[in-house]
């Protein structure tokens, strides 16, 4: 069995799939980089396997499968016989209709508000592109209202998920850590139960490691 | 019986309608809530976000369309029109889960945001932002080639066959030819030939209609 994960460690996509790997104490896998500075993911024959040009990309032999949060539920469903429980039991319904509404909560509600501050205040500037400060603005006043919400869900559960720690967590973390960096940690520390989450979730081995 | 709070013609409800109808389930209710019941704390108990739909099925409530369309899609996995992989089906999950997160990630990113400033402000009252919509529209048009390439290899957006993934689609998409984009799916051919194929779908046809107010 041989599994391979093309991606690079500082990527925000590539860390949910590392957490998960980790969390899942799976140690036989190979992290394949690819090279961001020559655009090597932006064309064939890497385009060939992703046709939207990102990463990370994952292969279990001949099996293959994109886009972070499904290459991590796929590894949190074939390992989940050992490590942190990250996902239901089969067949636990009530459990795996509340874990999707908290998956999409994360899509819907964090993500596309976070990638647009990111790109404005942080990716856009690295790569010496210009930001739209009105955009960056309007995205992060409702990413703030949306964090007042997620401040009082953290106040009745412990974990974005419930009250144990899961893949939903997961597929947070690396985008929290991003926006920290980005100067607006502000955002948790100003929430108290947020901010006691970040505590808890950063405070894990694994958090510890793909963050040195 | 299936109960489900969000409005006849609204957006994401209009997924889970599509999955009820394809799945030729009649036995459900539905409510409409005003907007200020929505904003108030016993609705914010169910729903923090304060959104619609919600869906109450026994013990079971959750918020969020998609969710809300895969638990239905599993709970009637034994009739009507198949949705999604069989349970066991560890591979065909993850590819499942793969064109669950394209949807979200490289189709609704953009046309939600453009929807939101030129359906949904306007309606609030709210200004366009005109970076928004422009900004998007151009990522939106880089990302329709690929899927443009994806379907030239595949009918649906889940593989060969209709499933779920096909039915996340159906709002955000049917809105942008509402605010007058849609040339964008138009351009391209095999995402134009997708959006016929799954557009004239009797189910979709039924609940899209202005008029639809629950099976007869």
């Amino acid at each position: 069995m041989v599994l391979r994960l093309t991606g690079l460690p500082q990527s925000l996509c590539t860390q949910r799939t590392l957490l998960t790997l980790l969390e899942k104490e799976v140690k036989d896998f190979e992290l394949i980089p690819i090279d961001w500075s020559t655009g090597e993911h932006k064309r064939p024959p890497y385009t060939d396997r992703h046709p939207f040009g990102v990463i990370p990309f994952l292969e279990d032999d001949d099996f293959r499968v994109f886009e972070s949060r499904a290459i991590a539920r796929y590894l949190a469903v074939k390992y989940e016989n050992q490590g942190t429980a990250l996902v239901p039991a089969a067949g636990d319904t009530k459990s795996w209709a509340l874990f999707d509404q908290w998956a999409s909560v994360e899509y819907c509600n964090f993500h596309p508000l976070v990638y647009e501050v990111l790109t404005h205040k942080l990716w856009n500037p690295f790569k010496g592109l210009p930001s739209n400060e009105s955009i960056a603005e309007d995205n992060t006043v409702r990413l703030a209202a949306n964090l007042d919400i997620y401040n009082k869900i953290l106040g009745q559960q412990q974990y974005m998920a419930g009250d144990e720690f899961s893949l939903i967590d997961i597929f947070y973390m690396p985008a929290v850590n991003m926006l920290i960096q980005a100067g607006q940690g502000h955002l948790f520390e100003e929430r108290p139960n947020l901010k006691a989450w970040w505590g808890k979730v950063s405070d894990r081995s694994s958090w510890k490691k793909i963050s040195t | 019986m299936v109960h489900i709070i969000g409005m006849w013609q609204a957006t994401c409800t209009s997924r889970i309608l599509a999955v009820l109808a394809e799945k030729g389930v009649t036995d459900f209710t539905l409510t409409e809530p005003s907007f200020v019941e929505m904003k108030s704390p016993p609705y914010l108990e169910k729903q923090p976000f304060g959104q619609i739909p919600i869906l109450e099925d026994g013990d079971i409530r959750i918020h969020e369309s998609r969710a809300i369309c895969r638990y239905l899609a599993a709970k009637y996995h034994d009739q009507g029109t198949k949705l999604l992989p069989d349970p066991s089906d560890i591979k065909g999950w993850a590819l499942f889960e793969q064109w669950a997160s394209v949807e979200a990630e490289n189709w609704n990113e953009h046309a939600f945001p453009m929807v939101n400033q030129v359906f949904f402000n306007k309606l609030k009252g709210l200004p366009v932002i005109k970076e928004v919509v422009d900004e998007n529209r151009e990522k939106f048009k880089q990302r329709l080639v690929a899927f443009d390439a994806i379907l030239a290899k595949q009918k649906y957006m889940g593989g060969d066959e209709f499933s779920l993934i096909d039915i996340f689609y159906y709002p955000y998409t049917k809105k942008l030819f509402q605010i007058g984009e849609g040339a964008l799916i138009e351009g391209h051919p095999n995402v134009k030939a997708w959006w016929e194929r799954i557009s004239t779908r009797d189910a979709w046809v039924k609940v899209s209609n202005p008029d639809y107010k629950g099976p007869e």
